[in-house]
Order: C-alpha cells, then structure tokens, then sequence
C-alpha cells in the first residue's frame, strides 16, 4: 500500500493531518535559542517549536498507527557541527520518533557510527536517481530512498525496479526549479519581507498573477524562493545585450494529482506532500484530498479519481492555472516554457 | 599545480590540444544528456595521451538509463589503459563511486567531484548576513563553519579513503581553502575548478527552456555557445551556462598563495565559460602559470627546480 506522507510544524497541523489520513508524518524541531540556524533543510519557522512539542506529535500519532519521520536533513556536516546534531538527535529519538531523514553522508556516517536502532531514510538531497547509489547508501544503513522531485515518471520507475529499498516520490507542493542537493540559491528567510517581493515587476508570473491568493488550501507558493525571482537577463558576449527582466530560472512544479495512477503502478511506496512551513488548512486538504485519490486509485474506481480532479479543479481556479501551465512533477524537464 | 583544461564538445579539443595546459578533462559533468558518445570519448582520450597530456574523464549526476551509458565508458576506457597509466574518473554521483571502487575498472581512480561536496559559502545571498543576526558569538562559530566544507569531518574523509578516492574536486570558494588544508593532509589531491562557483543547477534546464529547445534527447546544446549574465539585486550577478548556475571570483594572486601552502595539485579552467569567453586561453593560462610560481629566492630556485623537471621529462619522453 502506498503511504501519504504528510508535513507539519506545529501540533495543531499534527492533529489535522492525522485525522485527515496521513500515513506517516514527517517534521523536524528548532534548535533551542537560534532563530535561524536549523539542521533540518528548512528555515526555523517550518520546524514544530520545542522538542516537547516533537513528543506530543509522536504520542498522537503513534495512538493513530501514524509512524513520524524526524528531519535532519541538513546538506553539510563538520567537526563543529557534530555536539549539536549529536544533542539534537538525542533530544528527538527520547520522544520515540520512527524514522530519520538524512541528506548528508556526514550525518549518515554520524547516525550509523550512533546506532540509533532506527529506519534511515535518504533524502531527496542526495540526489538518488539509480541503483548503484541506493545500494552504496544502503550499504551505510538507508532503508528508505526519497527521489529527487525532478524525477520522471520513467526514471522513477526505472529506479524502483532496480532497487531493494523502499521509494518514496514528492507528489505535491513547492517543487525545486533546481537539483536540491546542488542549490545554493537561498530563500530569503524574512517572511514579512514577502510585501516586497510581490512587486509585480519582480517575480514570476505564477506569483504575480495572484495564484498564491486565491485557495491556500491546496496551492500555496511562497515568493520568497529565489528561483522565482525576475533576472535582468544579458547575453554574456561583446554586445551585453539586455533580453529583458525575465523569471529565467522559473522551473516550478506543483502537483501530481491526475497522474496518481501512473505514480502508484511504478511501485513506489510513498507519496510524499511537501510544505513543512505551509498553512495548517494547506497541510490537511492535501492530505485530505491525496488520501482520496490514493483510495480511489488502489480500489479501481478511476472514474470516481478522474471526477475528484476535475471537481477539484473546478473548486480551486489555483490549481486549474497551473495545470494550464503545465506546473507539474514527472513531467518532461522541459515542459515548462513560459518565458 | 598542473594546469588542466575542462571540454564538453569535440569541437573544443584542438584549442585544449594546442595551449600550454598539463591536462585536458573531457565530459560533462553537469548535463546527463551530453554524455559524449564512446566515439568521441576514444578520439579525445587517444588526441590527449599522444600529445603527451593526462586525461581525465568527467561525469555528471546520473538517472539509472544514463548510468548503464557511463559503465559501458568505463568499460572502454579501462580496456584502453594499463595499470601504468591509469585516468582518473571525476564522479559526481554516488552510483559512479559505487561502481569504481570495486575491482571491475582497475586502471580507473575515483576523484570525488565538486557536486559531492556542500560548501555553505557557496551561498548566494551569503551565509554571513543570516549568521550576524543569531548574535556575535554564534555570527563567530558560524564563520567557522562555513568557511570549511563537509570535507571537514573525519569520519567523511575515512569513507573518501575505504572507496578508493584518489582526489577531490573543488570550486572557486577561497574562504574556504585554508579549511581543505586537512583534507589533502590525508592524502587526498586537491584540484581546484578557477574562477567559478557552482550556485546552482537544475534537470529543467534553464538555458534550453528560454531558447525552446523541447526535448532533452534533442536538445541541439546552445550551451556551447552561449552563456547568459544573470542579475538581480538580492543575489547579484550570476552567468547561466547550460543547465548551470556559477558565480565568478576573480582569483587574486594572493589565493594563489594558499593553494600552494595546503598543496593544491591541479587548477581546472572550464573552457566554455565567462572566464575564457573574453579571454585567450593561453594568456589565462600564462597568468596563472605566473601565479602559481612563488616570488623571491625560493622562487627562482622553485623555478630552476620546476625547468629541470620538465626537461628530464621531456628527455624521458
């Protein structure tokens, strides 16, 4: 059975997604006493606040046969970092969390050489797209391959074919322009600075023209990834010629919904919601709705699916716009050509 | 320091051939979909090796369909070779470390590439701004941080060593050579990519998406020729080359310097960049040449030193 694995922050958005059909949740924690500095992948707003809060969220869930996968997924590790992750990891595994996420070979080093006793799974940062690399992690103690969201449907397929481990696939939300593992672009990490980003000269069109406004519930993107930003863009040669204010590096994808039943026959085992940092309504209705879906899909009633989506589009004019512009994960690299 | 020249296309072979660089590396090591075909992949390995320069080949990050087109490469590549001359294999993807450290290719050597590698500092806006505001004490530990890499963790360099990693590949970061001082005292060979930094790269490529190219296998590959200057007021100026993102760092004599004090062996130009773009690739390599020579008294010996080791190798040749 292919698991919804949805985000939180909060205890709140925990409740929500659990009653609204969450397989798994997955989350990470503030450090105590820094604003910004996390060792989840993620700003510190998008982390659940204290660790007391990480027990509450496992006590729900584990009451719900709702398993929690702690983030700690930071893409770097060194000598410095190593009393922090080493606190941080104790700290959470005393509250009983299932499963780490990892992203670094240094932290998986790290854990492993612990001997926590529990699921390592590989995040998407380390950019797994074949076999070869899903046994070596494996070798290292990964159970569980989080695909990189630029995978295409074959490629996805192709991986779960050639693999033992688990694979799990992003199905929804915020989906990189760029390679996780690689980008060092950062987001701006002052949200009510995000007035001024919407100046409409300055970002792309999927923000600009309101997307982000209409139904928080199921679409939601921040303005402040800086792949959405608008580039003056010159050509690098004598002329330096002026090509205009572009969104150049806009390669966003959003949703996965009307090819679940594809996803679901590659044999992965997870469908993995993104928005650790997203509203609460936003967390539930897509685990709400990819519950459904997923349902649907598994007992064969594809009319009842196709009906969901259209209904769904209908409901969300956000969602329609980005089908329109074919905003969508496993879809070729170069679907996205609006320039 | 060797000098090595870096080319995706054949076409550029006869400028690499015809500079004064020690080496060429040949490959691609940012785009899956211009892996060179095995024709190309044997001309450029033969043209290197007879005009007495290394060869190095260099992969990118790899789906599963594109790794099976690596191993067939490598697989040629180590029957062309003996275990005197051995090609160093720059891998950018765990899959091709997996596959090199068995005995399957034994004339081919691992050099962990610059993909494999976090370097905070390669942030663009800076870490530095985010770390001031989490007080001075933090801002000062933080710097510390990210003026190293993840080479910076023993248990790390221990795997590089088990899988048989010969080197590693770097970028243009220099707040954070002095930290890879410890990273080559374990042995490992330190080249240095010059000038750029690597901010960011994506699968959608950005350059074929504005130019309409539709199809990855189709691709006609106007990144050879055309790279875009990229600006905005949060992130600065960046170039877009193919499917990547750089940064360029003017390197200062002084950069230099360090390099030679950690013991870097190799600097690597990318022959299709901004860098070479504007520039003859023998002056550029003349003036890092002029560089990499310390001045003073060990300087003239270090140079009297370097010219009888060429001319006993050019006697042994």
């Amino acid at each position: 059975m292919v698991k919804i694995i949805a985000p939180i922050h909060s205890v709140e958005g925990a409740e929500q997604v659990v009653a609204a059909g969450a397989d798994e949740i997955y989350c990470g924690v503030r450090l105590p006493g820094m604003k910004y500095v996390t060792l989840t992948g993620r700003p510190a707003f998008c982390n659940l606040p204290s660790y007391e809060d990480l027990a509450q969220v496992v006590h729900l869930a584990h009451e719900r046969q709702v398993q929690v996968a702690l983030t700690v997924n930071l893409p770097f590790m060194t000598q410095l970092l190593e009393p922090l992750v080493r606190s941080y990891l104790e700290k959470c595994m005393s509250t009983g969390v299932d499963s780490l996420i990892v992203g670094n070979l240094g932290i998986l080093l790290f854990i492993h050489q612990m001997g926590l006793g529990v699921p390592i799974y590989a995040s998407s940062f380390l950019t797994v797209r074949n076999h070869q690399a899903a046994d070596f992690l494996h070798e290292l103690g990964v159970t569980r391959i989080v695909a990189p969201q630029d995978i295409t449907l074959n490629e996805l397929r192709d991986l779960v074919e050639h693999t033992s481990l688990e694979v799990e696939a992003f199905a929804h939300g915020e989906g990189c322009s760029n390679v996780g593992g690689n980008c060092y672009l950062i987001h701006t990490h002052r949200p009510q600075d995000e007035a001024s980003v919407l100046d409409s000269a300055k970002v792309s069109s999927i923000v600009r023209d309101g997307v982000d406004g209409d139904d928080d519930s199921f679409i939601h993107i921040r303005p402040r990834n800086s792949c959405l930003f608008c580039f003056d863009v010159y050509k690098d040669d004598a002329t330096c010629e002026h090509l205009g204010q572009l969104p150049i590096l806009d390669a966003y994808t959003f949703c996965s919904l009307c090819r679940l039943p594809e996803i679901i026959s590659t044999g992965v085992k997870g469908l993995k919601l993104v928005g650790r940092g997203f509203p609460i309504p936003f967390q539930a209705e897509t685990t709400r709705v990819y519950r459904r879906c997923r349902d649907l899909v598994i007992q064969g009633d594809l009319e009842a699916f196709h009906r969901e989506v259209s209904a769904l589009r209908v409901r969300s004019p956000a969602l329609a716009d980005l089908c329109s512009r074919k905003r969508c994960y496993f879809e070729s690299p170069f679907a996205i050509q609006e320039q | 320091m060797k000098l090595s020249v870096y080319i995706e296309d054949v076409g550029q072979l006869s400028t690499a051939l015809g500079s004064r660089c020690d080496g060429i590396r040949f490959g691609s090591e940012f785009c899956e979909w211009k892996l060179p075909s095995l024709e190309a992949l044997e001309r450029v390995f033969r043209a290197t090796v007879e005009c007495g320069k290394s060869f190095t080949y260099v992969t990118p990050r790899l789906s599963e369909a594109k790794l099976r087109e690596v191993e067939l490469h490598l697989a040629k590549l180590n029957q062309w070779l003996d275990s005197r001359n051995k090609v160093r294999v720059v891998a950018n993807d765990l899959g091709i470390v997996a596959l090199l450290r068995s005995n399957t290719f034994p004339n081919l050597c691992v050099q962990w590439g610059r993909q494999l590698t976090s370097i905070p500092d390669r942030a663009r806006p800076s870490f530095g701004a985010m770390l001031s505001r989490e007080g001075k004490l933090a801002s000062v530990v933080g710097r510390k941080v990210f003026e190293s890499t993840d080479l910076n963790y023993l248990p790390t360099r221990r795997l590089l060593h088990g899988l048989n990693v010969t080197g590693i590949d770097i970028d243009w970061v220099p707040t954070c050579f002095p930290a890879l001082k410890s990273a080559i005292s374990q042995g490992l060979e330190l080249a240095v990519h010059t000038h750029l930094v690597l901010v960011t790269l994506t699968r959608k490529c950005h350059t074929a998406r504005f130019l309409g190219e539709q199809t990855p296998d189709g691709c006609t590959r106007p990144c050879y020729n055309r790279v875009f200057c990229l600006q905005q007021p949060a992130l600065g100026r960046l170039y877009l080359m193919g499917n990547v993102v750089m940064d360029k760092i003017e390197p200062s004599p002084q950069d230099f310097r360090i390099l030679r004090k950690i013991g870097a062996t190799e600097l690597v130009v990318f022959a299709n960049s901004p860098v070479v773009h504007g520039n003859d690739l023998d002056n550029l390599l003349d003036s890092y040449g002029k560089w990499m020579v310390p001045r003073g008294l060990s300087g003239l010996s270090f140079r009297l030193v370097s010219g009888v080791k060429r001319l006993f190798a050019r006697t042994l040749s």
